[in-house]
């Protein structure tokens, strides 16, 4: 594989989308979310824009760039001296940005200048480029050519972020990387409006940031901002060296790609192609097409693909796997015992945990007789005895009070009482201990919650007993009972006659002592029962060597919650679930909009997915997925509660990965050569590889003549079988490939896929782009429609590039534009 | 000799039929029994029932005291049984009123365990309801 180190920077949302299908076509075909010596950065206004879930852990780093009190930073920056300022957006109208950069490229703009309390955001985004330089220029490559890093940078010129950012952040990378070389964009265009109508600030944005890059394309303007921080950037070079565009809106009758998200893939197919490769073929073109004038400094691409979808595949039978094993932990009807579904029966786990319960509580209460080597039930026989016989000081009574009284040290009410913390610890241990077994045994959380229900019940039910003996947890009442009942009762006729008089004492003393207990435990218990019932923060047992945390409903119904969630029975808007991903796929499969051709050795995907199921399941004898097969050996009561709030992440994130491990290691989805597909359907490849013809950008025919020095390819796994497939299109009639080295591309890791490339360039975005004429009209007559505002105005918000000082550029290129060597403001 | 006679005269003989006499025979009579009632009472709880792991030593004791009523009353229908077979069926003449005099301390005790069984057997279960 090529080891040319890359960057690749996505900015604002779409920047991000394109990544994560970089992510996933990364994934699908070398098994890593990244090359080595590739790394990712993502900058985003948006604080709710996270990096999706990926197969493996995520290697898109975010770097946010916050908008908050957007106009301090205006004042902020105004105040400044020695900062380019003109650009800046009035303060007063800031404020209604909203989310993000609100689609006001000058908000995007400002998001990236800024500092608020939440950082500094141009250091953050310079350091993150630096890291991210520092990261692939230590690898270690072969050649001065390769040494250099590739950066491309990725998002769409539709919204404020990456209409607002995209040169600066080019200059930046100029900065922060001297000297290089190989700097790309690939912007996403709007498609071609079948209306305007509500779209206009999309177009008007598009339309200024064309306008801006081509006017900074000008080999005649430098680029001269001072930013904050004495940072300045002063550059006479153009931003990209090839800025790429592509739109959903293809240059021909073809129709457009239905999804967005059709065009991300797209993008990522683009970029994880010249990540593995294709770069550096496409190279050696564009050298002999740029030095004869044959591409210019813009360019678009047509790309199709005949796949066989093997990970995708995957990745549905994982998660289908994954969908039935949590619904089988959050069943609330049914849990398994011995492979066998069986009801959760209420009365039977009440009753169960009412003698388990007492057992506890006799073990808990028996903790509290001993303590510092004294054992109070062994004194109860010495001092039934002294009692009779009358060898003790003061009356019968007043020993007996001076034993149980909560006025004195050192009886046994203070032992006790002392050992309380211990009893707590036992009953927590114990509860604990029970519920993880139960639950690791059981793998159902409704059953566990039904038990520690029923817990909470058999501790009412015995803190009620004890109510009804008079018993409860202040002492005063205590010293009445122990006064007025206790003690004379314990006096009263003890069967002297029988000689059982020592007997009946130490059982009277017992009970006395019981009911003691009760009195000191019974808060305790009370706490526990609350605890487990309604509180949210679960008591921990004071152990040092084993900390046991008590099971509590809050948390079960949080971790059911999480799930719900995973399953998207729940809608959580920040959460892709499974059931959404499933969607994903399944849309993406349907799409016949974009240019991948998904082929399938039994006809569907569906029948695919059931077939991969089926053989799984014959292969491994399970009948349903096992909670080892997604944590191994692991505790799964651990599993799900030491996740440190990242439940719902951690859960999808394993059963992608581990499934999908344990989907390899069966071996049920075998890969599929898809050059079997094109000999065998010669008429459907053509038409998918005459796709990659039709640039993905509407652009003016004559533009966009074929050159054989402009890039094109048909980039696949072997080179055999590459030109086994140019020869099959050939006796089709189709002739855009031949079989000689410039139109063959192998990349050995490239697996079910073949594609086909076809580069084209030679065009002025805003004069050749269809659409852009009525975009230009648009954007000199809606800001009048809009409340009479004047173009100054708008430009301010609309492009903020071309406000550093010297107004719009002069649309006729033949006038010299005053002032274009110095965009910068004069301070 | 003499005691051994009396004893054989209180237990057995119901020829008698002064009233002075009777009454004092009650009395030695129910004492007898008193004793026989107190030793099964006592052998029970030292060494047959002593422990109980479900009940308290107080509930222990009442019940103790319901199996020796029962014991005694078994122990008394055999002594029943030797009444009968020493002085021969023809002497219980059931129409007779003196006969009801000649047996009064047999009456008086199966009379007197049974009031006790079901003093005991109501004081047990009180104790039970009431006690922990």
């Amino acid at each position: 594989m090529n080891t040319k180190p890359t960057i690749i920077i996505g900015i604002g949302s779409s920047g991000l989308y394109v990544l994560e299908q970089l992510q996933s076509f990364c994934y699908e075909n070398i098994g890593a979310n990244k090359p080595q010596g590739v790394e990712y950065l993502y900058i985003e206004t948006n604080k709710e824009n996270v990096p999706n879930l990926t197969a493996l852990p995520n290697e898109i780093k975010r770097v946010y760039v916050s908008l908050a009190e957007m106009a301090t930073m205006v004042r902020e920056m105004k105040g400044r001296n020695n900062v380019t300022t003109s650009w800046l957006p009035p303060e007063e109208h800031v404020l209604d940005a909203g989310m993000g950069a609100g689609g006001i490229p000058s908000c995007g703009r400002l998001a990236l200048w800024g500092r608020n309390n939440e950082g500094d955001n141009l250091t953050n985004v310079i350091n993150a480029i630096k890291y991210a330089y520092s990261k692939v220029s230590n690898l270690n490559v072969s050649g001065n050519d390769n040494s250099q890093p590739t950066v491309f940078v990725t998002g769409s010129l539709t919204g404020g972020t990456g209409t607002g950012v995209f040169l600066d952040i080019a200059y930046l990378i100029r900065d922060a990387i001297h000297d290089i070389k190989e700097l790309f964009a690939l912007l996403l265009l709007p498609p071609k409006p079948t209306s305007f109508q509500g779209n206009e600030i999309i177009y008007a944005n598009t339309f200024g940031a064309l306008n801006a890059i081509q006017y900074f394309n000008d080999p005649d303007v430098s680029f001269n901002v001072r930013l904050p921080n004495e940072y300045q950037l002063k550059y006479a070079n153009p931003p990209y060296e090839l800025t790429q565009f592509i739109s959903q809106s293809y240059n021909s009758t073809l129709p457009d790609i239905h999804t967005l998200s059709g065009l991300y893939r797209i993008a990522g197919l683009y970029l994880f192609l010249n990540v593995i490769g294709l770069r550096g073929k496409r190279m050696e073109r564009l050298v002999d097409a740029r030095g004869n004038w044959q591409i210019g400094k813009y360019s678009t691409f047509g790309l199709s693909a005949i796949q066989y979808p093997k990970s995708q595949i995957k990745e549905i039978v994982s998660l289908e796997f994954g969908t039935e094993l949590l619904n089988k932990w959050i069943d609330p009807k049914n849990y398994v015992q011995g492979g066998q579904s069986t009801p959760i029966n209420r009365g039977i786990i009440t009753n169960t945990i009412k003698e388990v319960f007492t057992s506890f509580l006799n073990d808990a209460l028996a903790i509290l007789n001993a303590a510092g080597g004294r054992n109070i039930v062994n004194e109860l026989r010495v001092e039934a005895t002294r009692i009779n016989k009358g060898d003790h000081t003061g009356t019968k009574e007043q020993y007996l009070n001076k034993l149980f009284s909560s006025s004195q040290f050192g009886n046994w009410y203070d032992t006790v009482r002392n050992n309380i913390t211990l009893a707590q610890d036992h009953m927590i241990r114990s509860i604990s201990t029970f519920i993880i077994q139960e639950f690791n045994r059981y793998e159902n959380l409704q059953y566990v919650r039904t038990e520690l229900d029923a817990f909470a019940e058999a501790m009412q039910e015995c803190i009620n007993y004890w109510k009804t003996l008079g018993v409860t947890s202040q002492s005063a009442q205590w010293e009445d009972m122990l006064g007025n009942k206790q003690i004379p009762w314990m006096l009263k006729k003890r069967f002297g006659f029988l000689m059982e008089q020592d007997n009946v004492l130490e059982d009277r003393m017992k009970n006395t002592l019981d009911l003691m207990k009760f009195h000191l435990f019974g808060k305790i218990v009370n706490d526990i029962k609350n605890n487990i019932k309604t509180g949210e923060i679960p008591f921990v047992s004071t152990d040092q060597r084993e900390r046991h945390e008590l099971p509590i409903i809050y948390r079960i119904d949080a971790i059911i919650r999480e799930i719900q969630v995973v399953l998207g029975a729940v809608e959580d808007k920040r959460f892709k679930s499974l059931e959404k991903r499933k969607l994903e796929i399944s849309a993406d499969m349907d799409d016949t909009t974009v240019p991948i051709l998904r082929i399938f050795p039994s006809g569907n995907y569906r029948r695919e997915v059931e077939q991969s199921m089926a053989r799984y399941r014959q292969k491994t004898g399970q009948i349903s997925p096992l909670k080892e097969n997604l944590i191994g050996n692991e505790d799964l009561w651990k599993y799900l509660t030491v996740a440190d709030g990242r439940l719902k992440q951690k859960l999808y994130h394993d059963i992608i990965i581990k499934f999908g491990a344990k989907l390899d290691e069966v071996g049920c989805i075998e890969d599929y050569d898809v050059s079997n597909y094109v000999e065998r359907n010669p008429q459907e490849a053509v038409k998918i590889a005459g796709r990659s013809n039709f640039s993905l950008l509407p652009i003016r025919q004559k533009t966009l003549e074929s050159n054989r020095n402009i890039p094109r390819s048909v980039i696949g796994s072997e080179k055999e079988v590459i030109g086994r497939v140019i020869r099959k299109l050939k006796d089709e009639n189709f002739h855009e490939f031949d079989e000689n080295p410039d139109h063959i591309h192998e990349i050995k890791e490239l697996k079910n896929i073949m594609v086909f490339f076809i580069e084209k360039g030679n065009f002025e975005p805003v004069e050749d782009i269809t659409y852009m004429e009525v975009v230009k009209r648009l954007d000199e007559e809606y800001p009048k429609r809009k409340g009479g505002k004047t173009q100054e105005y708008w430009d301010l918000f609309r492009n903020p590039y071309l406000n550093q000082g010297n107004g719009r550029p002069k649309e006729n290129k033949d006038e010299p534009t005053p002032n274009t060597t110095n965009t910068e403001t004069q301070q | 000799m003499q005691f051994l006679d009396y004893l054989y005269n209180v237990l057995f003989d119901l020829s008698e039929l002064d009233i002075a006499s009777i009454l004092q025979k009650t009395v030695v009579f129910l004492f007898i029994w008193g004793l026989v009632f107190y030793l099964v009472y006592f052998l029970l709880t030292k060494l047959l029932f002593a422990n109980n792991a479900g009940l308290q030593r107080d509930q222990l004791l009442k019940l103790n005291q319901l199996r020796a009523v029962i014991a005694t009353v078994v122990i008394f229908c055999v002594y029943l049984f030797f009444l009968i077979k020493f002085n021969g069926l023809d002497k219980f003449q059931w129409g007779e009123p003196s006969f009801y005099l000649s047996i009064l301390p047999q009456l008086l005790t199966i009379i007197g365990l049974v009031v006790l069984f079901n003093i005991n057997y109501q004081s047990f279960i009180k104790k039970l309801k009431t006690t922990r």
